[in-house]
């Protein structure tokens, strides 16, 4: 470490005598370091959110039963899995093979926050949570393709099949 | 605000449940109030893993190594995988669902590179990737750290050990800085070659703007108030440049085994395309393995870094890191180098222990916060040093201050650190000023849109922290003592001694605090949290030759098969905790990474440098 302290001295030398004090500085901020009313901000939770119900029972006429839907998120395919009983939707499970942990849909998915979203939203038009825009159209497109298959006007159900 | 039902108990509650639901049915038939992947309070719910039962033990327990005191197991569930197993490679199939000269896995800081490199030398490259988005874990680095020989350190004139930059001289510095327990001609080849790929990168179309001190280089227009998605426009730059040059890239399509012929030529992939049917891929020229390390595998941590398997609390690798393409290597009988090596920041927090993840997003804030200049001491109550990121006269320190103080949490008794404040501690957060990833978010940042929402306010990763358990937050100090599993007296005994410090204004540890920095542990409710290495690079890995070529357990060059970082190994030799030179080797992880696609372009299309 010592001989790493005796080159780099140097080069600090460089670097700073020409700029005085306060180095702009990756990390450091364009000003000095954050004042304590910087830090004392505060802003919505947004994971927090109360989720608001926006339709009582899906729009569509859909055949009761239990449907899967699969779609591509981030890291591997997210399904979806729904009841429908009498036009109303309750999401029995979400599954991923690994969103983004910490930051994206990970933590979504695993703790029922898709869920909720889709039972207020009765349908696919959830909204998009926050840092998890891939895996939010992932669950969305899952929601669609469960609700094709219950759909009332597919082939299969025409034909008396459930 | 309202907070949602699901947080009104701690973790801590729920983990007492985890064994009573683990027979409840998830998507039973009756309609169930809530729905959950898992019942709540299960841990590590990987599909790809099954595991939906999880023994959680007590924070106190957590505490414990071995019977001999030495070792300290990590909760496998907590981890995306746990698999040190080598994958075999496939036979030749009768026929291919793609050709092309050269497949190169990953299309990460890597990838990307590798793959525009071989592009640029005339081969029919496809490039294949697990996500569904470019970038890897490549994209969210801070700085590309370069220690000299690129352009713009020569309109300096700066250069590690000293100016001019010379690559037999670095190396010579480096080897000692190793301990000599590396391999002299790969290190002469990082050194000869990290300059020059990023001068080639400039070339490609990436704008590098020199850091304050010369040590690193960064994207022009990424804002210096804090490092989030730094590397999104350099990753970026080089995914356009290698679609113009006809890349063909493949999302959402994982690499699953190496395909190798009689003669032991490894000739290409099997992917799973779209993650529903697998396809062949031939490689006429060969196969690029650089699709990231194993922070995120606890079976290999075990195995190949057994100091980074104890002395890391977290890793902030949130994307793969699961080695899949290392197992590949293992399964042609690779041989592995860098034994025991890694690279970690400071502030790794112990949510593993508490029911939480092994990988976390670094800006949480509950990082942040845990890496400020707090009462930090031992299990037996000693105190452990805490290294100043603050930049004052020596820049470049100011860097090495995340690897050092990493170490110091790595190697304690335990192999933890324990730092503990009381209520008053947002006071003095601004009088700590650290810099780097230290630094505590908030809202009003410069491009603050390249932060997740839920992080804009570091108050919010740290409630999650306190509701999770994970910072204790306790009414009294023989609580806060109990609860993180110190023997009786240890903190008591170790704040009154701090107190006393503060009350005199002086530390009298061999490496004291500033005065500024003693605030005594004395108003109620009082918080603790273990802390250990955060870790970002795994340094063990398939060994390679100077020309990027993995080599076998006899010592024999694998035909085909080429290896970058971090899926190849040997950058630091063995033994090294942090990565030395700067935080990753003679180069930085991402700047490793960049480098390492670009050599393996290079010579995986027998070309030369420049």
């Amino acid at each position: 470490m010592s001989k790493k302290a005796v080159a780099l001295c140097g080069a600090a030398a460089l670097a700073f005598g020409m700029n005085g004090c306060a180095a702009t500085y990756e990390g450091s901020g364009t000003k000095d370091a954050a004042s304590a009313e910087q830090l004392a901000q505060h802003q919505d939770d947004q994971w927090n959110a109360p989720v608001e119900q926006k339709r009582s029972q899906a729009e569509g006429t859909y055949n009761d039963g239990v449907y899967t839907g699969e779609a591509l998120g981030v890291g591997g395919p997210v399904r979806v899995t729904l009841l429908v009983q009498g036009n109303r939707i309750t999401c029995l499970e979400t599954t991923q093979e690994g969103e983004t942990q910490s930051v994206g849909g990970y933590e979504a998915i695993r703790d029922g926050k898709y869920a909720e979203l889709i039972e207020a939203a009765q349908g696919s038009d959830i909204d998009v949570v926050a840092g998890a825009t891939l895996t939010t159209k992932a669950v969305s497109e899952a929601v669609d393709e469960a609700l094709e298959q219950a759909s009332a006007t597919t082939p299969a159900n025409e034909a008396g099949v459930k | 605000m309202e907070r949602n039902e699901r947080k009104g108990l701690s973790r801590r509650d729920f983990l007492g449940w985890a064994g009573l639901a683990a027979g409840a049915a998830v998507g039973a038939a009756a309609v169930p109030p809530r729905a959950h992947a898992v019942a709540e309070g299960t841990i590590g719910d990987w599909a790809a893993d099954g595991l939906k039962t999880v023994a959680v033990p007590n924070s106190a327990d957590g505490n414990a190594s071995s019977s001999d005191g030495t070792y300290r197991d990590h909760t496998a569930a907590a981890f995306p995988a746990n698999d040190a197993s080598p994958i075999p490679p496939r036979a030749v199939p009768d026929a291919w669902d793609y050709e092309c000269d050269i497949v190169v896995v990953g299309a990460g800081g890597g990838g990307l590179n590798a793959a525009a490199r071989s592009a640029e030398l005339g081969s029919d490259t496809i490039c294949i990737e697990a996500a569904a988005i470019q970038g890897g874990n490549a994209q969210s680095a801070g700085m590309c750290a370069i220690l000299g020989g690129s352009r713009l350190q020569e309109e300096k004139r700066f250069a590690l050990p000293t100016y001019p930059f010379d690559a037999q001289k670095m190396t010579d510095w480096a080897m000692d800085e190793y301990h000599f327990a590396a391999d002299p001609l790969l290190i002469h080849r990082i050194a000869e070659g990290g300059g020059k790929c990023i001068d080639w990168m400039a070339d490609c179309g990436v704008q590098w703007r020199l850091g304050e001190v010369p040590v690193y280089v960064a994207p022009k227009n990424s804002t210096l108030d804090h490092h989030v998605l730094k590397m999104k426009d350099a990753t970026d730059a080089m995914f356009a440049y290698g679609q113009r040059l006809g890349v063909d890239y493949k999302f959402s399509c994982p690499a699953v085994a190496l395909v190798q012929d009689d003669a032991g030529r490894v000739v290409g992939v099997v992917a799973n395309e779209d993650y529903e049917r697998e396809v062949y891929i031939h490689a006429q020229k060969g196969v690029i393995l650089t699709a990231g390390g194993f922070c995120n595998n606890k079976a290999l941590l075990d195995k190949y870094i057994p100091t980074a398997a104890m002395g890391c609390a977290s890793s902030y690798l949130v994307l793969g890191e699961k080695g899949e393409c290392f197992r590949m290597g293992l399964g042609v009988d690779a041989d592995v180098s860098g034994f025991n090596s890694s690279a970690s920041f400071d502030g790794g927090v112990d949510w593993a222990s508490e029911g939480g993840q092994w990988a976390r997003f670094l800006y949480d804030g509950m990082t942040q916060l845990s890496r400020q200049p707090w009462l930090t001491i031992d299990r037996a109550g000693n105190r452990l040093r805490y290294i100043d990121s603050r930049v004052g006269e020596d820049g470049a320190a100011a860097i090495y201050a995340l690897g050092d103080l990493a170490t110091i949490q790595m190697t304690p008794p335990g192999h933890r650190g324990y730092i503990i404040f009381d209520a008053n501690f947002e006071d003095y957060l601004a009088g700590f000023a650290q810099e780097h990833c230290r630094k505590l978010i908030t809202p009003d940042l410069e491009q603050i849109e390249k932060v997740p929402e839920h992080y804009r306010d570091w108050h919010h990763g740290v409630q999650d922290a306190i509701d999770a358990d994970v910072l204790k937050k306790r009414d009294s100090l023989e609580e806060l003592e109990a609860d993180l599993g110190f023997a009786e007296g240890v903190l008591t005994g170790a704040v009154e001694k701090w107190n006393a410090c503060c009350e005199a204004g002086e530390d009298d540890f061999m490496y004291p605090m500033p005065k500024e920095w003693l605030h005594p542990v004395a108003t109620p409710p009082f918080y603790g949290c273990r802390i250990g290495g955060n870790l970002y690079g795994t340094k063990a890995g398939l060994m390679i030759n100077d020309r990027m070529q993995v080599i076998d357990t006899r010592g024999r060059v694998i035909p085909g098969l080429y290896a970058g970082w971090h899926t190849a190994g040997g950058a630091c030799g063995e033994n090294s905790y942090v990565g030395d030179a700067i935080l990753g080797s003679l180069l930085g992880d991402v700047s490793l990474a960049f480098c390492g696609g670009y050599l393996c372009g290079t010579f995986a299309n027998d070309a030369e440098l420049d």
